[in-house]
């Protein structure tokens, strides 16, 4: 029981990813942050992962918010059907 | 040009609008449906509008919103499939164990100067197609988390689930995430 407990929340990379996820958009308790720190400094692949997951996390952001968009433009179709309707509700 | 006409903004923003919402939403009917109710609602508010921001700020502001609207509607659509999901032992990425089963491969420096426009189009492409493949329910609530830029639990009650839920949709989006742009974009750089 112990010895599960032990493997499950210090030694699993599973909850340690589960963790890093948790630790980007908040602070992690103190428990849990032991065991964050502790498997951070033994697990490379975990090292790795959690660079990986803060850079996916940036890249996102810099997709879904940043200025330069990609060249796309309204369909004529809808140009024509969006005008008449804030001219019908001009009137 | 006149700034108060809605037809105007139509000429003059409705492709930027339009390009906005299609990223957020990942879908042209909806980014065109989006576009529509944004100029509507901004001509029906528009005795609210203060000019503290230009228009174009503050229609992409009210785009904004009704973005969130459609994701929180798509996620409540959606919301059975949050207890079909396999649960946290069956995740593909790990064993039984809960160690990862296959090597994670170092990541190439990607691109950052403006020389690198075309690869990070590119890289934009495959985090494009790696979105759309994630399940709705995931998809809903990673957008609303970079969209939201609020607390989480504002989101918590928006979307009615527990902080929790949460975490452990956004913690599988993130692996899926991850794994998808390692297959498509990172293995296929390094193979260049």
């Amino acid at each position: 029981m112990i010895r599960e407990w032990f493997v499950t929340s210090w030694f699993s990379c599973r909850k340690f990813a589960e963790r890093m996820s948790r630790s980007v958009d908040r602070p992690l308790s103190t428990r849990d942050r032991l065991g964050y720190l502790f498997h951070f400094y033994w697990c490379f692949t975990c090292r790795r992962v959690s660079k990986q997951i803060r850079q996916l996390d940036r890249e996102l952001g810099r997709y879904l918010t940043e200025e330069d968009l990609d060249k796309v433009t309204l369909p004529q179709e809808t140009i024509k059907k969006i005008s008449e309707k804030l001219s019908e509700e001009k009137r | 040009m006149n700034n108060q006409d809605p037809v105007n903004w139509l000429d003059e923003y409705g492709d930027y609008l339009y390009a906005v919402a299609l990223r957020q939403t990942g879908n042209a009917t909806v980014a065109e449906d989006i576009v529509q109710d944004t100029l509507i609602a901004a001509w029906q508010g528009f005795e609210g509008f203060k000019g503290e921001s230009s228009i174009k700020t503050w229609l992409t502001a009210i785009l904004k919103n009704k973005v969130l609207d459609y994701l929180r509607r798509a996620f409540h659509r959606e919301i059975p499939t949050i207890f079909e999901e396999p649960s946290s032992t069956q995740d593909d990425d790990f064993n039984s164990w809960g160690i990862w089963k296959n090597k994670v491969a170092k990541w190439a420096v990607w691109p950052e100067t403006p020389e690198d426009s075309v690869s990070r189009q590119q890289l934009y492409d495959v985090l494009k197609s790696c979105l759309e493949k994630l399940p709705k329910v995931q998809r809903a609530v990673m957008m609303m988390k970079f969209l939201e830029e609020r607390e989480s639990e504002t989101i918590c009650s928006a979307l009615n689930i527990t902080a929790s839920n949460l975490w452990i949709l956004v913690f599988r989006a993130r692996l899926k995430l991850r794994s998808c742009l390692d297959m498509n974009w990172y293995k296929k750089e390094s193979l260049k």
